[in-house]
């Protein structure tokens, strides 16, 4: 292994339409990848975990880099990079989880290359876009020669860089369901340095009334195989008074219900310690948030 | 050679010294015209490859390579028997020859691999990914040995051995002053505790690289970024060839922090080129540099520690351990400043050391930054604030107390004949914290603490060191310096130009250094120790000197004056009282040449020498001077999270004479952060001696996001034996700093951690 060079031979395409990467995938076999951004897959090829012999490159495509609220969503174009949903996420400030996620996923080379698509078609634990997206109750589309079909982000998930799209499926767009109007929503991610990969994230939405919780979605990021929405906490949560000491527990539960691992980046023990207190700090910021304050 | 080797602060400095000019190197870098080692092309020039072993502990039972020499495109395949003199010697006194502290090590692994990453073969090829395929398809036979690990595993009776002498212990050395018992019997508190330091990496942003050819002479040239230009003879030798037949040309380098004073590509470049007749270039990826280089060596250290009542030292007994990994290199050397420096700035009557560093099967450890300081002033420093505390005195107080100052012994017995500004530099370094920061929220604590240090410059003066210089003035009255110095980007060349503009009255602009070339540049040995700008800055201000002296003279006749009431600056001499009778510089360089009178001088200096001190007692010179100063730090600890956010730095060192403050500043920057960064997160993590750390996706260090600006304060005793009163700094500026923020941290959190990083069992 050599990461100074690209030791795989392949052939490189840059199709302008949905038809013409589907019909590439299919005439270059199963060694061919769709490449966007290439943060995560040239990494891989320079370290050779994969091999592939043909890219196609989904950049000219310009169903995909669509950027826009319609009725009721957003819509995120799977090639939109980081860049363009941080100038967004300034603007509109109807997704705060997504747009902490954003400020802290890379510096600026990878927000300029990265897309969103390619940080949910990796799907690494940590994947810093997706609690976010978990927490909003996210879809993702799907095309292939087969159809389209369009996903819960939920589902879409299913091991350590393991997902429901088949290797010749095309991630179109994600979208957003647009959120009632007293949700607060943020994302924090615990990492060692200022440019990191997270030990831990945790995105938090929540629906507030008063001083009454009316409804939270919790999700984490690097604490199991997927990105994991929590399940136990926001039932626990729903209909109370939120109160430190309640969070305080609501914190433990997390920490109970998490079986996260240990490797170069934490151990399993300080992920489980950490989890509770994250969520306290993540759940303070939503809750603030939907009372209106920034 | 002139009798007097410290040369006197006789010329005031006014011009061009003490000026924060821009480096001579700083417009091409800014731009991006800088050639590194890698940017070097040759016609025909061929890729070369290292294999590396796989095993941190195997016997190698047999090297097929056939496949790989079959291979279309290669053109040579080395192994250890391609070796003409595979096993050397590493051996330190270019000078002067002092015995105890030679280490075998190979060129490339013979019958055994000791860690991984160890050289097993070498391969030329035409491009980069023939090269690496015919790497692959080298194979080796290896039988897996069990290894060893640890060094107190390693030091154990029946141990496997890593190398093939009878025990893994490569050498230990002990320092005794006073009594020991009667110290802690004095002692109204003791404190007492075992710190453990890890492997750090260098990191630097170039990966070691170099391009080797051979000219129309038959000589091997090797361009190459490295901080010692002189292992040409060493490359030589495993050639065996004579010292004129190899050249090794250094080029600017990008970082080098010690991880390039050992030999890297440079011996596998000659013997590919030597065996294809052919330009080879190699060039390390990140993973391979931070495999198979040398690290920071790992301590593990006992400290005991006493004091009165009135927070006088009493007694100070250390135990300490070093991983020495699986080559001697460097270990002897870094243990000796670990042994010299283990007792810290401080007056202490009672001192007992001992010190021991060990083979294992792990990456070989070797020079960084500091030198074996680091690991023990973390320990001495974090023991001071714990007596601190169990006094109830401030940090700084008991400090007060106890720093050694001019005329005292160290725990070496040698008496400090300069200034030692540790008081100074550590209230000065406290107040720059400004006011305390208030936290925000209750489980965030803010602390703040101290580090000082006292840290040789300039190499063991056992060694007999020397440095030379050349210095000359052209006839149109801009001058060229020769000097063999490597430029590790901390503006070592730059400051040469410096100092002979300073000395000849011309500006930086009109000045030349050409550096680093075996061939063509005065020898001017290792940029390491701290030791260049006294060193070389020596050399070249004595060569200046006599030119100047020449330029005066003639001067002196021109204007019918005595040289010396004649004064030199802007390229013109004039009569002191009376500037209005004057000759442009120009002019006494065209009277000199015509008249047969010199415009160039090459001049020798040389440290003081003294011989070898005897480490059973340890009482004796070591070191020619040393840099005082402090770190202090203000940090902000989660208590929930463990997160440590670093508020403040400051750094406040006594550098004799800045002769570019500028650039002084960016040494303790540098060292600062590095410093921050071995105080925080650094920790090169090997399993059973494989680097699960290879990249910076695992190795973190500290980035421009995480830097913090460093408070810099200069103290200018000038009490230096450099040039002009300097002393170095670039070794100093790291040392304190990881002590001063593991002393912030327990100032935050009530309990001191005896581990660094500090953060190990908070992630
Ligand atoms: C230095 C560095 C820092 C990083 N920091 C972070 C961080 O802080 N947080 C974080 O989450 N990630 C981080 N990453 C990872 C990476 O940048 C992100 O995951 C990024 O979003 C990947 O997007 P990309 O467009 O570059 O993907 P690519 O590398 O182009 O593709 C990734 C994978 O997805 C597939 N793919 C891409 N787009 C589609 C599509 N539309 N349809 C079908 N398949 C597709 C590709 O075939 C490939 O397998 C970092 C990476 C680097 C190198």
């Amino acid at each position: 292994m050599n990461t100074r060079i690209l030791k795989a031979e392949f052939d490189y395409f840059a199709p302008a339409s949905i038809g013409e990467a589907l019909a590439l995938i299919a005439q270059n076999g199963p060694t061919a990848r769709f490449i966007a951004g290439g943060t995560d897959l040239l990494v891989q090829m320079k370290l050779e975990t994969v091999a592939p012999g043909c890219l196609i490159s989904l950049m000219k495509i310009s169903e995909l880099s669509v950027l826009k609220r319609e009725k009721g969503f957003l819509r995120i174009g799977a090639a939109v990079t980081w860049d363009r949903i941080l100038a967004f996420g300034s603007e509109d400030r109807s997704y705060p989880a997504l747009d902490d996620a954003v400020r802290c996923l890379g510096k600026v080379q990878v927000r300029r290359m990265g897309t969103i698509g390619g940080n949910l078609c990796t799907a690494s634990p940590a994947a810093d876009s997706a609690p976010a997206l978990l927490v909003y109750d996210s879809r993702v589309r799907l095309v292939s020669a087969r159809g389209r079909r369009t996903l819960l982000l939920d589902k879409y998930f299913l091991g350590v860089q393991q997902t429901a799209r088949a290797a010749d499926e095309i991630m179109t767009e994600i979208r957003i369901p647009a959120p009632r109007p007293d949700v607060g929503g943020a994302f924090q991610k615990l990492a060692r340095v200022g440019a990191d990969i997270s030990k831990i994230s945790c995105a938090v939405a929540v629906e507030r009334k008063g001083r009454v919780c009316v409804s939270c979605r919790v999700a984490m990021g690097a604490v199991a195989p997927v990105p994991l929405m929590i399940r136990g906490v926001p039932e626990f949560l729903q209909e109370k008074t939120v109160t430190a000491s309640l969070l305080v527990t609501a914190g433990r539960m997390i920490s109970d219900e998490i079986r996260p691992i240990t490797d170069v980046r934490s151990t399993a023990e300080y992920r489980k310690q950490v989890a509770g207190v994250l969520f306290r700090d993540v759940f303070q910021k939503a809750w603030t948030r939907a009372g209106g304050e920034p | 050679m002139p009798e007097k080797q410290h040369p006197a602060n006789d010329h005031p400095p006014v011009d061009v010294v003490g000026r924060s000019l821009p480096r001579c190197d700083a417009a091409d870098k800014a731009l991006g015209n800088t050639k590194y080692a890698e940017d070097y092309f040759l016609p025909g020039m061929l890729y070369g490859k290292v294999l590396r072993s796989e095993h941190a502990a195997a016997k190698i039972l047999s090297i097929d390579t056939r496949n790989a020499e079959k291979l279309s495109g290669v053109r040579a395949v080395m192994t250890a028997k391609d070796v003409p003199h595979n096993e050397t010697i590493t051996r330190f006194g270019q000078t002067h020859t002092v015995g105890g502290f030679e280490g075998l090590y190979r060129i490339l692994a013979d019958k055994k691999v000791r860690f991984m990453g160890e050289g097993v073969a070498l391969v030329a090829a035409d491009t980069p990914a023939i090269a690496e395929e015919a790497a692959r398809l080298i194979r080796v036979d290896y039988q897996p040995l069990p290894g060893v690990f640890d060094p107190f595993e390693a030091l154990k009776r029946g141990a496997h051995r890593v190398g093939e002498e009878s025990s893994n212990l490569v050498c230990y050395y002990k320092v005794r002053q006073g009594d020991i018992t009667e110290g802690f019997a004095a002692s109204d508190v003791i404190v007492k505790n075992t710190y453990r330091v890890p492997f750090q990496e260098h990191a630097y942003i170039e990966p070691e690289a170099g391009l080797a050819w051979i000219d129309d002479d038959g000589v091997i040239n090797i361009q190459v970024c490295t901080q010692v230009i002189e292992h040409y003879r060493e490359i030589a030798d495993v050639l065996g060839l004579s010292y004129n037949k190899v050249r090794v040309k250094g080029t600017w380098i990008g970082g080098g922090f010690g991880g390039k004073e050992d030999i890297t590509v440079e011996t596998y470049l000659a013997l590919l080129t030597w065996k294809t007749k052919r330009p080879v270039k190699m060039a390390y990826s990140r993973e391979e540099s931070i495999i198979c280089h040398g690290k920071r060596h790992p301590y593990i250290m006992t400290y005991k520690t006493g004091a009165t009542r009135e927070g006088k030292l009493m007694a100070l007994e250390a135990k300490l351990v070093s991983d020495a990994g699986a080559y001697v290199y460097l270990s002897p050397w870094v243990l000796l400043y670990s042994t010299v420096g283990a007792a810290g700035p401080y007056k202490i009557p009672h001192v007992k050391i001992d010190a021991r560093t060990v083979l294992t099967n792990n990456t070989f450890s070797s020079a960084f930054r500091g030198f074996g300081v680091p690991q023990v002033c973390f320990a001495y420093e974090s023991q001071m604030d714990e007596l601190a505390e169990r006094l109830h005195l401030s940090p700084l107080e008991l400090r007060r107390r106890n720093y050694l100052r001019k005329g005292e012994a160290t725990a070496t017995g040698y008496v400090l004949e300069h200034y030692a500004a540790s008081p100074e530099a550590a209230e000065k370094a406290l107040e720059a914290l400004g006011e305390k920061t208030k936290s925000k929220s209750p489980a965030v604590k803010i602390g703040r603490g101290i580090g000082s240090s006292m840290t040789s410059y300039g190499r063991m003066v056992f060694l007999h060191d020397t440095s030379r210089s050349y210095v000359g003035m052209e006839l149109d009255g801009s001058v060229t310096v020769r000097c063999g110095v490597q430029d590790l980007g901390g503006g070592q060349a730059s400051s040469l130009a410096q100092i002979a503009a300073e000395i000849l009255g011309v500006s930086m602009a009109d000045t030349r250094v050409f550096i680093a070339d075996t061939a063509l540049t005065p020898i001017a040995g290792t940029t390491t120790a701290t030791r260049q700008l006294y060193m070389s800055g020596n050399a070249t201000s004595m060569a200046a000197k006599e030119v100047r002296k020449n330029l005066l003279d003639k001067a002196g006749e021109i204007l019918g004056a005595e040289p010396g009431d004649l004064d030199l600056r802007d390229g013109i001499i004039s009569v002191m009282n009376d500037p209005s009778r004057s000759v442009p510089l120009n002019t006494v360089v065209r009277a000199c040449a015509s008249s047969g009178i010199s415009l160039f001088h090459i001049a020798q200096f040389n440290a003081p020498a003294r011989e070898l001190v005897d480490f059973k007692k340890g009482q004796g010179q070591v070191f020619p001077d040393f840099t005082f100063g402090t770190h202090a730090a203000e940090v902000a600890v989660d208590v929930e999270t463990g997160k440590i956010d670093v508020l403040k730095l400051a750094a406040c060192f006594d550098v004799g004479k800045a002769i570019n403050p500028q650039a002084v500043e960016g040494q303790l920057e540098g060292g600062t952060i590095q410093g921050m960064g071995y105080a925080l997160l650094e920790d090169v993590i090997l399993d059973k001696g494989i680097t699960l750390t290879p990249s910076f996706s695992e190795y973190l260090i500290p980035t421009s996001l995480d830097a913090v600006d460093v408070r810099c304060i200069l103290i200018e005793s000038g009490d230096g034996i450099g040039p002009f009163g300097a002393k170095g700094v670039g070794e100093p500026s790291l040392v304190s700093a990881a002590p001063a923020l593991a002393n912030a941290v327990r100032d935050a959190i009530g309990a001191g951690i005896p581990d660094l990083p500090l953060t190990r069992n908070a992630s």
